[in-house]
């Protein structure tokens, strides 16, 4: 596809520019990095749009070798025109839409992730008149063929929409043949997602529903294994409430896409749960704490029930409150049980059976799988606006895997394991004068994980911690100072007492600025940076950084990736903008 | 190797060829917080608009909003107008109008929640802010937040608006 699109893409640039009419913008992101463990990564993106009348072309060119996350690619990576009328968009190419809240389809890009869900296609979206506009979509990604259409009318405050999403998909699995083992064999299924959605807006409230039905059909019937074909629905639905400068939100959502066992490996095979083309709200609290961002639930959007309420207003002129409480579970209590041997009715293995729904709101037992957040918030200004101040307090309790759930009539033998933290972010500002600032960032956490066993028949009730410590204590420290509009300079320090068990040591390897700083402060397990970012205009921004960064797992947008520690190297990134 | 150079030359030759100035915006098609669909154009008819990319997870993006809200009332008599698009995905979209009205902003917020307005004016850090005149030309942009970058844009402002 590249090949056939680049004579395409030069063509087009060269004929516009030579009449004279093209107006053209881009961007570049140059990053370079490289340590002492052997992480080298070396990324270029360049992005542009030319405007020619109404037609509008945007592309993304990448040089990557090897890029920090995902795979090489040298070349055009992606390419869309677009011809705009008074009330329609004609797009072709590679195609980014999202209908409603991301239920039946929501498709982005994000490069922190390595996540891009976009389709190679057309798209046609038109405003009929003022109250009704109408889409459609279609195109293939990877194994997949898209068909969709979108229709929105809206009245008023009052808006109704309906959608539906169709793909063939080749899917793959692996299958087991008794003379070769394991080999990849692929069928045909077909996804089919229908959407109702409607938003009402009114001075002091508005309110937000949305539900979606998703069905899988497998139509290859000579296929060797067979496959369950199943459904299942999804429905959020969020209400803010406005008082004067007060603000009461509250989320709900319960997708049961494709409920499932506890055990995750049961699912590898299964295709009729969500698919890539889906991303529906998380209904969890989206921090920009660091620590915070470390112990994000992994959301499961087969199978979750959850809600969000948030408060936040002004208690004085000059001082906000915020408190969020976020609570989920799965949709169903699950138990282990025995199950008699069809052929000899023998007693023979245990099974996870599905004991009870936990009806419209999310549990609190352990053997529905629950995550539990209390945050808390208080941000200001003072000193005449020159300090500006955010002090937060989190409390978070997570059942993150259940291994085992066997209740009889006589015993309990339950293990799972359970996460739990105590994190205080805080952030000061002072500005010194109209171009000086001095930025402190603090964070502190108390995180707790273990396993936890119990067994009335030989009497075990033990909780094992998952570090080497019961509780692990981990801080970090960010101390910047910046000169407006010229430069800004931070010295970032993340501590950790103890690493969890099977989690890879950081190297003996010490970089200066560990060497000076542990003259000052003893510390066990740290990472630590200095970051120098230089603005050499309003458009060209050089950041340097040099040292170690902490590894572990980054989410974002429900997706998470597990990235790796950076020790003792040099990171460098410039943007432009041009 | 071949076609990435030649893709670099063309690129490079095309923007040498043109002075700041003359970069265009697109005629935005944008819907806001309150449903109600816009386009930059009738904006512009009433004077300079500066358009700001921001998101509510983004910190300096929050600092720089405190400012942009300030220089919208102070400005917007004289056909100025702040209009500042969100790039919160659907999981934090709910969270946005209630900081906007905690906040008492009172400039245009719209929705981008897959960011398809920020990739037709290349944005790719936050907060990214573009001054834009009458004629859909830009005049000044700038990547990024520093306490004290305020005093810039309100110089840009003016400049505008003379």
């Amino acid at each position: 596809m590249i090949r056939r699109r680049t004579p395409a893409l030069i063509a087009i640039l060269l004929f516009a520019t030579l009449s004279g009419q093209l107006y053209f913008s881009g961007s570049s992101n140059l990053r370079y990095g490289e340590s002492k463990t052997g992480q080298l990564y070396s990324e270029s993106i360049l992005n542009g749009n030319a405007l020619l009348g109404n037609f509008n072309s945007w592309f993304q060119l990448e040089f990557s070798n090897p890029p920090e996350l995902g795979r090489t690619v040298n070349g055009l990576q992606k390419f869309r025109l677009e011809y705009n009328t008074a009330n329609s968009v004609f797009k072709f190419g590679d195609i980014y839409e999202i209908w409603g809240r991301g239920l039946v389809l929501n498709q982005y890009e994000d490069q922190l992730v390595d996540f891009d869900n976009s389709l190679t296609g057309i798209s046609i979206r038109n405003q009929w008149n003022e109250s009704l506009d109408w889409s459609i979509i279609s195109g293939y990604r990877e194994r997949h063929r898209l068909f969709g259409a979108d229709a929105n009318y809206t009245l008023k405050s009052l808006s109704v929409g309906i959608s539906y999403l169709q793909s063939r998909e080749q899917h793959l699995f692996e299958k087991f043949v008794p003379s070769t083992g394991y080999v990849l064999d692929s069928l045909m299924v077909t996804h089919r997602v229908k959407d109702l959605r409607t938003e009402y807006f009114a001075d002091w409230y508005d309110i937000y529903v949305e539900y979606a039905d998703k069905r899988t059909y497998d139509f290859n019937t000579d296929s060797i294994r067979s496959f369950y074909n199943g459904g299942g629905q999804g429905f959020y639905s969020n209400l803010n409430i406005y008082i004067g400068a007060w603000a009461l939100s509250m989320d709900y959502k319960k997708y049961s896409f494709n409920i499932s066992e506890p055990d995750p490996f049961s699912v590898a095979d299964n295709y009729s749960g969500i698919f890539s083309f889906q991303r529906p709200p998380t209904v969890i609290r989206e921090h920009t704490s660091r620590l915070l961002n470390r112990i994000t639930h992994q959301v499961n959007f087969d199978d979750e029930v959850g809600y969000q309420i948030e408060l936040s207003g002004p208690v004085l002129s000059d001082i906000m409150v915020l408190a969020n409480y976020s609570k989920t579970s799965r949709n169903d209590v699950w138990n282990k049980i025995e199950v008699p041997n069809d052929t000899t009715n023998i007693y023979f293995h245990w099974e996870w059976q599905s004991v009870e729904s936990t009806g419209l709101l999310p549990l609190t037992e352990t053997y529905s799988v629950p995550f539990e957040e209390l945050y808390l918030e208080v941000e200001g200004f003072s000193f005449n606006d020159r300090l500006h101040y955010r002090i937060g307090a989190a409390r978070t309790i997570e059942v993150i895997d259940i291994f085992d759930h066997r209740i009889t009539d006589t015993t309990r033998n339950i293990m799972y394991e359970e996460a739990g933290a105590i994190t205080f972010p805080t952030a000061l500002d002072w500005n010194i004068n109209k171009r000086w600032n001095f930025e402190v960032k603090y964070e502190y956490q108390e995180f707790k994980k273990y396993k936890r066993i119990i067994n009335t028949q030989t009497g075990i009730d033990t909780k094992e911690s998952l570090f080497a410590t019961p509780v692990q204590y981990n801080a970090f420290l960010s101390l910047g100072v910046s000169h407006s509009p010229g430069w800004s300079c931070a010295l970032l320090i993340d501590a950790s007492s103890r690493l969890e068990f099977g989690t890879t040591p950081q190297l003996d390897n010490i970089n200066t600025l560990e060497k000076i700083v542990s003259n000052f402060i003893d510390l066990e397990n740290r990472w630590i940076a200095l970051e120098l970012r230089w603005n050499i205009t309003n458009s060209h921004t050089l950041t340097l950084t040099y040292g170690s960064q902490q590894g572990g797992i980054l989410c974002s947008n429900g997706v998470c990736r597990e990235i790796e520690a950076f020790e003792d190297g040099f990171k460098f990134t410039l943007t432009s903008l041009f | 190797m071949r076609k990435a150079a030649l893709f670099f030359i063309l690129f490079l030759c095309t923007i040498n060829a043109q002075d700041q100035g003359a970069k265009m915006v697109p005629d935005l098609r944008l819907e806001l917080l309150n449903g109600k669909k816009i386009t930059l154009q009738s904006l512009l008819e009433k004077g300079p608009v500066l358009i700001d990319f921001w998101a509510t997870w983004c910190e300096p993006c929050k600092k720089e909003m405190v400012y942009l809200d300030k220089f919208h009332r102070t400005y917007v008599d004289s056909g100025f107008t702040v209009l500042s698009i969100n790039q919160d995905t659907p999981r934090s979209m709910s969270k946005v109008k209630a900081y906007i009205r905690s906040k008492r902003f009172s400039f245009l917020v719209a929705k981008d929640p897959n960011k398809q307005v920020a990739q037709k004016l290349n944005v790719q850090v936050l907060p990214t802010t573009f001054l834009v005149l009458p004629d859909r030309k830009i005049i000044w942009q700038h990547v990024g937040y520093l306490p004290g970058d305020e005093k810039d844009i309100e110089e840009q402002i003016l400049k505008a608006l003379k």
